[in-house]
C-alpha cells in the first residue's frame, strides 16, 4: 500500500485528538490519541489482529481490519504525524454540563409510548400499574402488560395498525412521490375517458403493500417477509392493473383507465393474493368478464401467475413509480433505494465486500481502482435481477425474461443471485436487516436518528430470536429506555427522546382521544369521517394541519425524514389550528365533546385526562388541573382586563376576559390543544 | 415622530423578531441596537440566498466561461455541447423573448463581469450589468457522481466542522450558525430556512421546509379567536412555567431545548404574521420564482440569516433529447435572476444580500446517447453574487478524458501565484461563501480548516 497525502499537517488537524463526531455512537473516541497510539479510533477499526468488538464497524467495511504489513504502514505514518504535528483546535471547546438530575416522570414515557402505539391518552389504572413502589417506571410492566395489550387486546389491535400504517408507509417506501398518474406502468390513470375512479385506484395502489405488511404484523409472520413475500393483499383493481402492467406497451396499448366494470366494491374487497412465477405474460383484457375474473380471485384468496417477479415491497406499483428508472440509470435506484429501506444502509465506496462477477459492469465505469467502480462492481451486477424482468422506459415487464448473471455483494454479504427470488432472500437474511428496522422504529419514536447502538443491537438480537417477529421488536424497543428515556442517566447532549408532534401523529392522537372521551362518556358514537372527531378534517384546520411537518422518505438517504419544527411558522400553525378546532369540540350541540351544559370541573377533567394526557395519579396531574381550571375561571371573570393579570394558581380573579362558558372552555380548550404534553411527547 | 434608540427598544419584550426587524427597517447592525456602538471595521453579515440542487445541474455546461472561441482549434471548450437553435424552446428573460440561439455556440458574447471579459451565452447581455459586475463563478470539482451524496457536497466532503470543531455540518447551516449571532444580525432564526424541497439538515437532524404557498396558508389562515393572541399567550406562558416549574430547573437537554423553542417561537409568531403578511400578498404558487421572492421577504425582516432555494438549470436530464429541459429551466432560471435583483434593490437590500449555487455535481459537457446529460463531480460551477464580489469567472479547465467529459476542473489559479488543488476547490468554494457572508477568517479557519478562500473573487 502507498499512502500518498497533499498535506499531512492538514491531515493532522483532522485527526490528532479530534473526536470522532458528535452524533456518532463512537463520540467518546479520538480518531487518534496523541497521548495513547494504541487507543485511536482509526487504528483500532483497521487493526487486523484485534477481533475486539469496537463502537463502529472495522473498516475497510466488509473485512475484518488489514493485513499486518498494511496495518504497520499506516501506523507509521499515524506515529509520524503525532511526532512532527502539534495542532491545537481553532474551534471553541463546547464545555458539557454535568448529568442532569431531572428523573423523567412516569407519566412522561407512558404517555409517549401509548400516544405512539394506539394514540390514545394514559389512563390512571394504566398509570398506576407502571408505577413502582419506589415511583419509577416499572418496565417490566410497561413491556409485557400494557405494552402487550395495546399490541394484542381486540379493543387496541385495529388502533395500533392504524398508528403503524405511517411508519410501514415510509419505511417501505409505498407513498407515490412522483406524481399520481402511474403513466409508464399504468399508461395513465386520470384524464379524460377514464372508466375508473381514479383517486380511489391511487390509493390502492399506495395501500396494496403496506396492507400486505399489515396482515403479516396482524399474523405474527415473519416480518422479513415483507422483502419475499409473492403474497400481497389486493383488490380487484390493483389485481387488475398487476396484470395490464404483466405485458409491454406493444400490447396493453390503451391506457389502464379504458378498462371496463371496475365499480366501487373492487376498490374495497381487500384479500390475500398469492403471486405464482409464470412462464409467459399473463392476459389482460379490458372488458368487465375480465374485472369479473379477477374480483372471483381475489374474493376466493386464489392465486395469480405473474410473469413480473412481484416479490416484497420493492417489486409493488408504487415504489417502481416513485422510484422510476431510465435507460442511463438502468435500476440502479431501485436497488439502492431497495437496500436503504430494507437495510437502512447503502453503497458505500467504503465497502470492500468481495463481488463473484462483473456481469453488465457499465463500461465508463469499469476502471479498477476509481471511485466509480468501488461501487458500480456491486451496484451494476446486483440490478440485473430487475433488468431481467423490467423494462428500462415504462417498467412493465418483459415478454422474456432476460439471462444477465446477477450478483449480491453489500456490506459483508457475497453470493451470486438470478432471481428476484433470490435476490430477495439475500436481502431478508442480510445481519443488517434487524438492526436496520430496529434504528428506523426508534428515529420514528424518538425524532432523531438513535445513537446507542449496544441498545439498539440489543432489540434487534430479541426480534432476530423471535423469529423476526414485528410486534415483539415492538414491545422491546418502546419500553427500552432508549425510548422512554427512564432509566438512563441524562446528560446534555447524549439523549434526545422528545419527539416533536407530527401532522399524522398529531390528527390521530387527537382523534383517538376525542373517541376515547365520548366512549368513556357514553356520548353518541360519531360518523368516522366527521370533523367533530377527526378534527384536521376540512376548512381551515385541514389547511393548518396540512402544513406541519409530515414524515417521509428521502431519494438515497437511509434515515427516515423526520424534520425539526418549533419554529415562529410552527408555532402560528399551532395557535392557528387549536383556536380554529375549538368550536368543533366545544359547545351545546350533542356532537360536541365538551358540552356548555356540562359541569365545569368535568370539562376541566377531560381537557387534562385525555387532551393534554395527563392522568390523575400523576405527579403533574395538581399543576395541570389547577392551570387549566385557573384559565377557565380568568376567562370567564369580569371585568374585563388583560391576560397579564393571570395567575395560574389562582382561584378567583377580580377580573378576566369576560367570556362566555363557551368560550370560557375554548379558551381552555387551546391551552390544552398546545400543551407540551401533546406537542412534545418526551414531556 | 422621532426615535431615540432607548424608546425605539422600549416595548421589545424580548422578541427576536422585534429586534431583528427594528434593525432590519433602519438598516444596522442588531448590535448597534443592543450596544449603542458599532465598530467602523466590523462586517456586516449578508443573508445568504443559497440555491441548491440535488439533482445536479447543467449550469456548468451553459454558464459564462464554458464557451469557446470557435475561431481557436485548440480550445477545448469547444467541445462542450450547448442547446442549440430549432429545439422549440422559447422563453422570456426580463422582458424579451428569447429561444435555444442565444444559448448556441454560434452566438456567443463577450460580456463584461466585474473586471473581466468572458465569453458568454448571448441570454446573459439580458441579466443587469451591476448584477453581472458582482457575479463570480466558480468552476470546482464536488468529487461526487452520486445524487445520495448531496448532504456531504454541503458538508464539503467532510471538510466543513460543527461549531465545536469536530464532526461535520452543512453549508448553509454552518453560515447560519456563524451570523445569527446577537452580536451579529441577530437573526430570528438561528437555522436556515429551506423554502424548496431540497432537504438540508443542523446536527444531521432535517430541518423543517415551508413551501410559498403553505408559509403564506399559516400566516393568513390563523383566523380570529375568543382570546386575542396576547392575551392567550401571556396565560400560556404563565401556565408553562407552573406546570413544567420542576422540568425547567433539571430537564435534560432534549426536553428544555423543546420548551426553549417553543416559548421563544411563540414570542415571535404575532409579529411575524403581522410582518411578512404583507410581502406574501403576490405568492401563489411554489415555483423557484416564488421561492426567491420569499427569500427576499424574509431577508428584508431578517427572519433568517439563510434562505436556500432550487437551483434549477436541467435538473436529472439523461433522457433530454435536444436539450429542451435544460433550455427551458435555464431560461426560466435567469428570468427569476432578474426579478430576484429587481427585488433586492426594492428593498434596498444590494449590500446586505449574497446569492450562492451549490450542486451534488454538474453535467457532462458532451451528450449521451439519448441527447441528454450524465453526471459530472469534476466539472461543476457555482455562482457567487452580492457586494463584495469581484464578479468574473474563476477555475482552470482542462481536457477530459472521456468522450462525455470533453473538460474537466484541474483547480484554481489565484493572482498572487497560489494554486488551489482540484480536490480543494470544493472546500475553497465554501470558505470565499463563509467569508464573502460576513464570517470572520478565524471561524472560516477554524469551521474548514483546509484549503483556502479565492481570494480575487474578495473586493478590498
Amino acid at each position: 500500500m502507498d499512502l500518498s497525502l497533499e498535506s499531512n499537517e492538514a491531515f493532522a488537524a483532522l485527526l490528532l485528538d479530534q473526536s470522532s463526531g458528535n452524533t456518532s455512537s463512537c463520540a467518546d473516541e479520538k480518531l487518534v490519541d496523541t497521548a495513547d497510539i494504541a487507543n485511536s479510533l482509526f487504528l483500532k477499526l483497521i487493526d487486523g489482529s484485534n477481533a475486539a468488538e469496537e463502537c463502529t464497524s472495522k473498516m475497510p467495511l466488509g473485512s475484518n481490519g488489514l493485513s499486518a504489513d498494511d496495518y504497520a504502514v499506516v501506523e507509521d505514518w499515524i506515529t509520524y504525524l503525532v511526532d512532527n504535528f502539534d495542532v491545537e483546535s481553532d474551534g471553541e471547546t463546547v464545555e458539557l454540563p454535568v448529568a442532569a438530575n431531572y428523573q423523567v416522570p412516569v407519566i412522561t414515557s407512558v404517555n409517549k409510548v401509548k400516544s405512539f402505539l394506539v394514540g390514545e391518552a394514559v389512563t390512571n389504572d394504566e398509570l398506576i400499574a407502571a408505577t413502582s413502589e419506589s415511583g419509577l417506571l416499572d418496565e417490566a410492566v410497561l413491556k409485557n402488560q400494557l405494552i402487550d395489550s395495546w399490541l394484542n387486546d381486540a379493543e387496541f389491535e385495529p388502533k395500533f395498525l392504524n398508528r403503524i400504517t405511517e411508519f410501514l408507509e415510509i419505511s417501505l417506501q409505498q407513498r407515490q412521490l412522483a406524481n399520481n398518474q402511474y403513466r409508464p406502468q399504468l399508461g395513465n390513470i386520470r384524464g379524460q375517458n377514464s372508466n375508473i375512479n381514479s383517486n380511489m385506484m391511487d390509493s390502492n395502489l399506495q395501500e396494496m403493500f403496506v396492507r400486505t405488511a399489515l396482515d403479516i404484523i396482524e399474523n405474527d409472520k415473519d416480518y422479513r417477509g415483507v422483502v419475499t413475500t409473492r403474497e400481497w393483499m389486493m383488490t380487484t383493481a390493483t389485481l387488475a392493473a398487476l396484470v395490464y402492467a404483466d405485458s409491454p406497451r406493444s400490447v396493453n396499448r390503451a391506457d389502464f383507465k379504458t378498462i371496463l366494470g371496475l365499480e366501487a366494491q373492487h376498490y374495497e374487497d381487500w384479500n390475500l393474493v398469492e403471486i405464482r412465477q409464470g412462464s409467459e405474460s399473463a392476459t389482460f383484457s379490458y372488458d368487465a368478464d375480465f374485472v369479473s375474473q379477477m374480483s372471483a380471485i381475489v374474493e376466493n384468496g386464489d392465486s395469480i401467475d405473474l410473469l413480473a417477479p412481484r416479490v416484497g415491497f420493492f417489486n409493488s406499483i408504487v415504489f417502481m413509480h416513485t422510484w422510476e428508472t431510465n435507460s442511463s440509470n438502468q435500476f440502479r435506484l431501485n436497488l439502492s433505494q431497495t437496500f436503504l429501506a430494507a437495510l437502512n444502509v447503502g453503497f458505500q465506496i467504503a465497502d470492500t465486500t468481495p463481488e463473484n462477477n462483473l456481469s453488465n459492469l457499465d463500461d465508463t465505469h469499469a476502471e479498477p481502482g476509481s471511485d466509480c467502480f468501488a461501487c458500480h462492481r456491486m451496484i451494476d451486477p446486483a440490478r440485473n435481477v430487475f433488468l431481467n424482468s423490467y423494462d428500462v422506459d415504462r417498467q412493465r415487464t418483459k415478454t422474456t425474461m432476460g439471462d444477465l448473471q446477477g450478483d449480491f455483494a453489500f456490506q459483508g454479504v457475497s453470493e451470486e443471485v438470478q432471481t428476484m427470488d433470490d435476490f430477495a432472500e439475500l436481502v431478508a437474511n442480510h445481519p443488517r436487516f434487524s438492526l436496520g428496522l430496529t434504528e428506523k422504529l426508534c428515529h420514528w419514536a424518538n425524532g432523531t436518528e438513535c445513537t446507542n447502538t449496544d441498545e439498539l443491537e440489543r432489540v434487534a438480537q430479541v426480534f432476530v430470536d423471535s423469529g423476526h417477529n414485528f410486534k415483539t421488536v415492538i414491545k422491546e424497543l418502546f419500553s427500552s429506555s432508549i425510548v422512554t428515556a427512564a432509566s438512563i442517566t441524562l446528560q446534555e447532549g447524549s439523549l434526545d427522546t422528545v419527539s416533536y408532534a407530527r401532522q399524522r401523529l398529531l390528527c390521530e392522537n387527537f382523534e383517538a382521544r376525542i373517541k376515547q372521551i365520548r366512549e368513556g362518556y357514553g356520548y353518541s358514537v360519531l360518523d368516522e369521517t366527521s370533523n367533530r372527531v377527526d378534527i384536521c378534517r376540512g376548512g381551515q384546520p385541514a389547511t393548518l394541519s396540512g402544513a406541519l411537518p409530515i414524515d417521509g422518505y428521502q431519494r438515497g438517504v437511509a434515515a427516515l425524514d423526520v424534520s425539526i419544527a418549533t419554529d415562529p411558522f410552527h408555532s402560528l400553525t399551532l395557535d392557528g389550528f387549536c383556536s380554529q378546532t375549538a368550536p368543533r369540540v366545544v359547545g351545546g350541540q350533542d356532537d360536541r365533546t365538551f358540552k356548555t351544559g356540562e359541569p365545569e370541573a368535568e370539562q376541566i377533567e377531560k381537557l387534562v385526562q385525555y387532551i393534554m394526557g395527563i392522568p390523575e395519579s400523576s405527579v403533574l396531574y395538581p399543576a395541570s388541573y389547577q392551570a387549566i381550571d385557573s384559565i377557565y375561571r380568568f376567562s370567564r371573570a369580569t371585568p374585563v382586563c388583560t391576560g397579564d393579570n393571570f395567575l395560574p394558581d389562582a382561584t378567583e380573579f377580580d377580573c378576566g376576559l369576560g367570556l362566555s362558558r363557551a368560550n370560557a372552555t375554548r379558551v381552555a380548550w387551546k391551552a390544552a390543544c398546545m400543551s407540551p404534553s401533546m406537542l412534545g411527547l418526551g414531556l | 415622530m422621532s426615535w431615540n434608540r432607548r424608546d425605539f427598544l422600549k416595548g421589545l419584550g424580548g422578541s427576536g423578531l422585534a429586534l431583528s426587524v427594528r434593525a432590519a427597517a433602519i438598516g444596522v447592525p442588531v448590535n448597534f441596537l443592543l450596544t449603542g456602538s458599532v465598530q467602523a471595521s466590523e462586517i456586516i453579515p449578508k443573508t445568504v440566498v443559497m440555491a441548491i440542487s440535488s439533482r445536479g445541474e447543467a449550469f456548468n455546461c451553459n454558464a459564462p466561461g464554458s464557451y469557446g472561441n470557435l475561431s481557436d482549434g485548440d480550445d477545448i471548450k469547444n467541445n462542450i455541447v450547448h442547446p442549440s437553435a430549432g429545439n422549440g424552446v422559447t422563453g422570456t428573460i426580463a422582458g424579451e423573448t428569447v429561444d435555444a440561439s442565444y444559448f448556441a455556440a454560434d452566438t456567443s458574447v463577450m460580456i463584461s463581469m466585474g473586471e473581466q471579459q468572458v465569453r458568454a451565452p448571448q441570454a446573459y447581455q439580458l441579466l443587469p450589468q451591476d448584477f453581472l459586475d458582482s457575479m463570480a463563478l466558480v468552476y470546482h470539482r464536488t468529487g461526487t457522481n452520486a445524487h445520495p451524496e448531496f448532504g456531504s457536497v454541503l458538508e464539503l466532503m467532510g471538510a466543513l466542522k460543527s461549531q465545536a470543531g469536530n464532526g461535520s455540518e452543512q453549508l448553509p447551516t454552518a453560515i447560519a450558525e456563524e451570523i445569527s449571532l446577537p452580536e451579529f444580525r441577530n437573526s430570528l432564526f438561528d437555522l436556515p430556512m429551506p423554502v424548496s424541497n431540497q432537504k438540508i439538515t443542523a446536527a444531521g437532524k432535517p430541518i423543517n421546509r415551508y413551501s410559498p404557498t403553505g408559509m403564506k396558508q399559516i400566516i393568513s389562515s390563523g383566523g380570529s379567536f375568543v382570546a386575542s393572541y396576547s392575551d392567550f399567550d401571556a396565560i400560556y406562558k404563565s401556565t408553562i412555567d407552573h406546570i413544567y416549574k420542576e422540568l425547567k430547573e433539571s430537564g435534560s437537554s432534549a426536553q428544555l431545548r423543546f420548551l426553549d423553542q417553543h416559548a421563544k417561537s411563540r414570542a415571535d409568531a404575532q409579529l411575524l404574521g403581522d410582518q411578512l403578511g404583507d410581502l406574501l400578498t403576490d405568492i401563489n404558487d411554489n415555483s423557484v420564482e416564488s421561492e426567491f421572492k420569499v427569500a427576499c421577504a424574509l431577508a428584508s425582516l431578517n427572519i433568517s440569516s439563510v434562505v436556500t432555494v432550487l437551483n434549477e438549470y436541467s435538473g436529472d436530464n439523461h433522457g433530454d433529447t435536444n436539450l429542451v429541459d435544460e433550455t427551458v429551466q435555464t431560461i426560466r432560471t435567469l428570468n427569476t435572476l432578474n426579478t430576484y435583483w429587481d427585488l433586492v434593490k426594492s428593498y434596498g437590500l444590494e449590500d446586505r444580500m449574497l446569492f450562492t449555487t451549490l450542486n451534488v455535481f454538474g453535467r457532462t459537457a458532451g451528450t449521451n446517447d439519448r441527447g441528454g446529460r450524465d453526471h459530472d463531480g469534476s466539472f461543476t460551477v457555482g455562482m457567487i453574487q452580492g457586494a463584495g464580489v469581484n464578479g468574473g469567472v474563476y477555475g482552470d479547465l482542462v481536457a477530459g478524458t472521456r468522450n462525455k467529459k470533453p473538460v474537466e476542473v484541474s483547480g484554481i489559479s489565484l493572482a498572487n501565484g497560489d494554486q488551489i488543488l482540484a480536490n480543494e476547490t470544493l472546500s475553497a468554494y465554501g470558505k470565499t461563501i463563509m467569508t464573502l457572508a460576513g464570517c470572520s477568517e478565524a471561524r472560516v479557519n477554524a469551521r474548514i480548516p483546509t484549503s483556502q478562500v479565492i481570494s480575487d473573487i474578495i473586493a478590498t
